[in-house]
């Protein structure tokens, strides 16, 4: 028998010498390179494309797409720079197209089905969660886009204050009420839903 | 409903939500290459399909709440830029006093007698204790506002299953295995590092702290041991 895992723990935000180096094999063409890159962030970047886009089909789409326009743009990522947040910001922007797309439309009958079907079978513990996720998201999809977005980036993505502002193109204040007055509404909704 | 009790949702469902994260397709890259690397890709493409292969999880039963479990046929060499386990996670010897110093609460185990060692890592964020009990017990813990695991189950004996500690949710692993920790040094760099779960391995977290026990013989036990850490 043989196991293997591995414990992430905490990124800082500064790309290492490792990450750095990777994103010059990949910028210069090693797909297995890029791979690697990318792999720590594919589970940050279908949370934050879940957040945005509410389903799972959508955050699919949008996460894997927005991983593969990364890796097409690589030659406008400034070395140096933080690749997380250049990431997500292209990932974002993604979801957001998966949104406002008339993809999204027709696949709201197959999303109905997806959590219908997903809600039936496993054990208890698992039932309860998928229900809490549906709650959440639906509570998510209710807020204003840039307030959902302020929730991804802070609660989803894990970015500070000051990476959220510049993702969302926005100032770190600015950002900061978005993210108090999406709380509040998201409490509010989640205490009715609650009761 | 607190904002701290609103945050502890979000991040409870951003942990669900994380177990049913799709891997990148990295075979879509064979033909969308980057910018400057049109030239190089193809002659890479052949390789990619095999390591593609080769990692592509199937279906495991099972809501994993802490952790993604994938599991593959056949599990790779250890990779090169993993270093060699270190059997205790030791790095530096500390006195027991000297926890208190920790820049996180340590636990102990409430067991007959004090952890005959203690060490402490400093050359990784936010620090790692571990504590060495004189029947063969290993308690690691470190701060840690998410643990994202990935493991891996190669189906041919062992398992990984999910146990409670209390309320809590845990993580059991048992069985000859090599594991993987993926580090973040103090100076910011990534490392990894293999060890041994040998007999089993208990992880969980509580309160921010990431905790693992080695040296239960099984879920049970070593449940039973967690529990007596519990707050």
């Amino acid at each position: 028998m043989a196991l293997e895992y591995s414990v992430e723990l905490p990124l800082d935000r500064a790309p290492s010498d490792g990450e750095a180096e990777l994103v010059a094999r990949a910028a210069g063409g090693e797909a297995e390179a890029y791979a690697a890159l990318v792999r720590p962030y594919e589970r940050v970047a279908y949370r934050v494309a879940m957040a945005i886009t509410g389903g799972s089909a959508d955050a699919e789409e949008a996460s894997q797409n927005g991983l593969l326009k990364a890796y097409r743009s690589l030659d406008r990522f400034a070395p140096g720079a933080a690749f997380r947040p250049w990431l997500l910001r292209i990932v974002v922007n993604e979801a957001h197209n998966v949104v406002r797309s008339a993809i999204r439309h027709q696949r709201l009958g197959a999303r109905a089905s997806e959590q219908h079907d997903a809600a039936i079978p496993g054990p208890e513990d698992a039932v309860v969660a998928r229900e809490e996720v549906e709650t959440i998201l639906s509570a998510l999809r209710r807020l204003p886009e840039a307030d959902r977005l302020a929730v991804a980036l802070r609660y989803f993505a894990e970015l500070s204050d000051s990476e959220a502002a510049a993702l969302a193109g926005t100032s770190k204040e600015a950002h900061r009420v978005r993210l108090l007055r999406a709380r509040r509404r998201l409490k509010t909704m989640l205490e009715e839903a609650d009761d | 409903m607190t904002d701290h009790e609103l945050e502890l949702r979000l991040r409870a469902v951003a942990d669900v939500i994380d177990t049913e994260a799709p891997a990148f397709d990295s075979s879509v890259l064979r033909g969308a290459s980057s910018r400057r690397g049109r030239n190089r890709i193809v002659a890479l493409a052949a390789a990619l399909a095999i390591v593609g292969a080769a990692a592509a999880p199937v279906a495991v039963s099972g809501l994993r709440h802490l952790f993604g479990v994938d599991e593959v046929k056949e599990l790779g060499p250890v990779p090169a830029d993993v270093a060699p386990p270190l059997p205790t996670f030791e790095g530096r010897k500390v006195t027991l006093d000297a926890l208190d110093k920790m820049p996180f609460a340590v636990r102990e185990l409430p067991s007959p007698s004090r952890p005959t060692a203690a060490y402490v890592r400093d050359d990784i964020a936010g620090g790692m204790v571990t504590l060495v009990y004189g029947d063969g017990r290993l308690l690691t813990e470190w701060p840690d506002k998410r643990v994202d695991a990935r493991i891996t189950i190669v189906p041919t004996s062992g398992k990984a299953e999910d146990v409670k500690i209390g309320s809590l949710p845990a993580l059991w692993i048992e069985g000859t295995a090599r594991g993987t920790f993926t580090l973040i040094g103090a100076d910011g760099a990534v490392h990894k590092e293999r060890f041994d779960v040998g007999k089993g391995v208990l992880l969980w977290k509580e309160d921010g702290i990431a905790f693992l026990l080695k040296g239960a013989t099984r879920s049970a036990e070593a449940a039973r041991i967690a529990a007596t850490l519990a707050r």
